[in-house]
């Protein structure tokens, strides 16, 4: 009888337990999804709302090979809408298309460098609070409009999202500075005395051929943009900020211009306060380079020129450093986290120079030291116009 | 009088104690907010300050041998008092089983089923939990050994793999909070994860285990735990920074972001699998405690048939506690620490001053002799 009852139950309860545990609430089959690649934020015409472009990686396959020059225009959807926060603009998009949209692989945020300035500290809830947001997403900013970055059919890679991935995937390994997560931004804007960055692209149109090019730094303050670093200067925060590889270092002198490569660079930084208040910065930079190229240098023997090379590029990586600081204080935005340095290495005085940092800061005395090891020449060890100068003696 | 003829090993002893701290590790956010990047030392701070409390259990364990924590209550306190105590511990059961169970569901809902509805998965732990129970202590506990080692694993797994985004300098500055949440933090380390472990108290007869080996067990048990919950609150601290604190669950998030090489990434399950195994785990031994406690309370010997009622209330129960996480999370900063203080701390050690006092442990035996003539 027992045994009879139990049969019978769980003849009853498996296919019940069947039903329930394959968690119907939650499938998401591939061919009723749309995959987000990339999120664009844009400015619009009323200042409260948002112009949102969703790029859309289809998930159709190329394999029948029929068409050339259509894959290239299929191979993304742009949807566009304007929204007061990005929830509505999702909200509308799932109403009006026939797929549910999912953000999980999404790679890019990007945000138009006219939103950048209004201000993006309430616009970015979303990505934090969403479950399918990932800390991971890359933060960039477009110079003009980011949906055009979006909309860029490039020739690399069919998805302008991913291309913007790979590209930050490269950039990773010459810097992680270089990588900005939204956990790194969000972190430097809740933090309020780190200043955030993010990277500029801008889509750049030439002979009906599209590009996306790395512009630099945008540098934020207060959550709107303030500013921006150039290439150059990029590479003076990158360096000041260390644990830099495989990164090009160009010198120009009288004699010659000489490139070299960055094997390692370190930066160790050390703050102190002075009695008069005033903060003093430390930079230890500890490079080791290999010599790229070299063009010029007459006459010079081998064993000067090392020598002099060293000092060449301790003065380059040097005034690299101090350019982009100078730059930073004019803008009044500490984007090294030397406030924080000051916080972790002063708990007491900081609580006083918390609220004054923004006066700080510009005065803030810099010192670089820049130790260079150059310890092998690359294939020769002598270059072409060398040699002649000896033949001729 | 006991109702469960099943008994287990000191090893399995050791685990249990082990996986029910764990269980508490992943939903280390009621620390990590209030102490920040100091909740690691607070962590360390708040497990030597219970050592304590741990050998007060252990006391009691030892002292009565053969008697849970509501039999003990009557004995010290007398048949009245004794039972009026019961009953309150009663509800302590119920409602950390139901706490832990809508944890249960609010987490999976946020890690990877956000459309099923939290009835069903709290159903479907509940309908496998009351599974155990009904086949007593030994079922139980089984599995407590599988499910420590799994998580070791796997969180050594997820440690490794996130290694490279820890930034050391996030532990600093140390101690540059007010005195006041260092007291907070340890508070609510001792009694939300720490001394929730005197429900073992009520399991503690079931132990094969001599006096010595009871202290060796239950701290290495414990030890165990807390090194758990120091390894999920590191690289909580150290990847995110000043960001701790506005995620609900930090080690998702973390988990989240490993990527190594674009392949080794979205790590996330492995938090997924550890949280349910481990809070399955905790709810079950809850449930079976309770269950057991109220068994023995009314007398019942067949506490088999009380088994799916008492699940029953405690999903009921469970959603009734609280409206929302916020009030969760904010309750148990601020509320429960206080809440729990009496059953975890006072009882127990008025239990033991009276238990001395009166001699009691020397009688116990003749005690209950007499009372089964």
């Amino acid at each position: 009888m027992n045994r009879r009852i139990r049969l019978v139950a769980s003849v009853i309860l498996l296919p019940v337990l069947i039903m329930l545990l394959s968690s119907c609430w939650d499938n998401h089959e591939l061919d009723t999804l749309f995959i987000v690649t990339g999120v664009a934020l844009d400015k619009a015409d009323d200042p409260e709302q948002l112009d949102i472009t969703l790029q859309i990686g289809k998930t159709k396959s190329n394999t029948s090979g029929s068409g050339e020059s259509n894959s290239q225009q299929d191979s993304t959807i742009l949807l566009k809408t304007t929204a007061y926060t990005m929830m509505e603009g999702l909200m509308e998009f799932n109403r009006d298309s026939s797929r549910t949209l999912l953000l999980q692989h999404n790679q890019v945020l990007l945000l138009g460098s006219a939103l950048a300035e209004q201000g993006i500290k309430d616009r970015i809830d979303l990505f934090l609070r969403d479950h399918e947001a990932r800390m991971e997403v890359l933060v960039m900013i477009a110079d003009g409009r980011a949906d055009k970055v979006l909309s860029a059919k490039l020739d690399q890679e069919k998805i302008s999202g991913m291309f913007l991935a790979r590209e930050m995937q490269d950039l990773y390994a010459v810097s992680p500075y270089y990588k900005i997560r939204m956990l790194d931004f969000a972190s430097r804007l809740r933090d309020g005395i780190t200043s955030p960055v993010a990277p500029i692209v801008a889509m750049e149109e030439t002979d009906n051929k599209q590009e996306i090019k790395f512009n630099g730094f945008a540098v934020f303050k207060d959550g709107k943009m303030i500013g921006r670093l150039n290439n150059d200067e990029v590479m003076g925060y990158i360096w000041a900020m260390g644990n830099v590889k495989k990164c090009g270092v160009v010198a120009d002198c009288d004699m010659g211009r000489a490139v070299f490569q960055i094997i390692n660079l370190d930066t160790e930084r050390d703050v102190t306060l002075r009695p008069d208040g005033v903060v003093r910065v430390t930079l230890s930079v500890n490079a080791t380079l290999n010599i790229g190229e070299l063009r010029g240098f007459k006459g010079k023997t081998s064993q000067d020129l090392m020598r002099y090379l060293i000092d060449l590029a301790q003065s380059e990586i040097r005034r690299k450093i101090t350019d982009t600081f100078e730059t930073t204080q004019t803008l009044n935005a500490d984007i090294y986290g030397i406030g924080t340095s000051v916080h972790r290495k002063y708990p007491k005085e900081w609580k006083e120079f918390k609220n004054r940092w923004n006066e700080l800061f510009p005065d803030t005395e810099l010192d670089v030291q820049v130790q260079v090891h150059l310890p092998t020449t690359g294939q020769i060890i002598k270059s072409m116009e060398m040699e002649e100068t000896r033949r001729e003696d | 009088m006991r109702i469960d003829k099943g008994q287990i090993s000191g090893t399995q002893f050791m685990f249990s104690v082990a996986c029910f701290i764990q269980a508490s590790a992943l939903l280390a956010t009621f620390i990590s907010t209030v102490t920040l990047q100091d909740s690691w030392l607070v962590l360390l701070f708040g497990a030597v300050l219970c050592l304590p409390l741990i050998w007060l259990y252990r006391t009691l364990m030892v002292m009565f041998p053969d008697q849970n924590l509501l039999q003990i209550l009557v004995e010290v306190y007398g048949p009245v008092v004794g039972k009026v105590i019961g009953v309150a511990y009663i509800w302590f059961f119920f409602t950390l089983a139901s706490l832990n169970l809508t944890d249960l569901g609010n987490f999976t809902k946020l890690t990877i089923m956000q459309e099923t509805p939290n009835m069903v998965l709290a159903l479907m732990c509940v309908l496998v939990s009351a599974f155990a129970v009904r086949n007593g202590i030994k079922l139980v506990t089984r599995y407590s050994t599988l499910f420590a080692v799994i998580t070791f694993i796997l969180l050594s797994i997820g440690i490794i793999l996130i290694l490279n985004q820890i930034k050391l300098e996030n532990f600093l500055p140390m101690f540059d909070q007010p005195f006041g949440k260092y007291v907070q933090g340890i508070h609510i380390i001792s009694t939300i994860p720490f001394g929730e472990l005197v429900v073992f108290l009520m399991i503690h007869p079931y132990v094969k285990l001599s006096r010595r080996n009871t202290t060796k067990y239950l701290l290495l048990g414990f030890g165990l735990g807390v090194i758990t919950i120091l390894g999920v609150l590191l690289p909580n601290i150290g990847v995110l920074g000043n960001l701790l604190d506005i995620f609900t669950l930090p080690t998702l998030v973390i988990l989240r972001l490993v990527n190594l090489g674009m392949a080794l990434s979205r790590m996330e399950i492995i938090f997924a699998v550890i949280l349910v195994m481990l809070l399955f785990f905790k709810i079950t031994l809850l449930y079976y405690v309770s269950v057991l406690a109220t068994a023995q309370l009314f007398k019942v010997k067949a506490y088999r048939h009380l088994a799916l009622a008492a699940g029953a209330l405690i999903i009921a129960y469970g959603f009734t506690l609280y409206p929302s996480l916020v009030e969760h999370a904010a309750s148990a900063q601020e509320i429960t620490p206080f809440l729990w203080t009496p059953f975890e701390i006072l009882i127990p050690l008025l239990t033991f001053c009276i238990a001395k006092l009166r001699k009691l442990p020397k009688t116990s035996k003749e005690m209950a002799k007499e009372q089964e003539v």
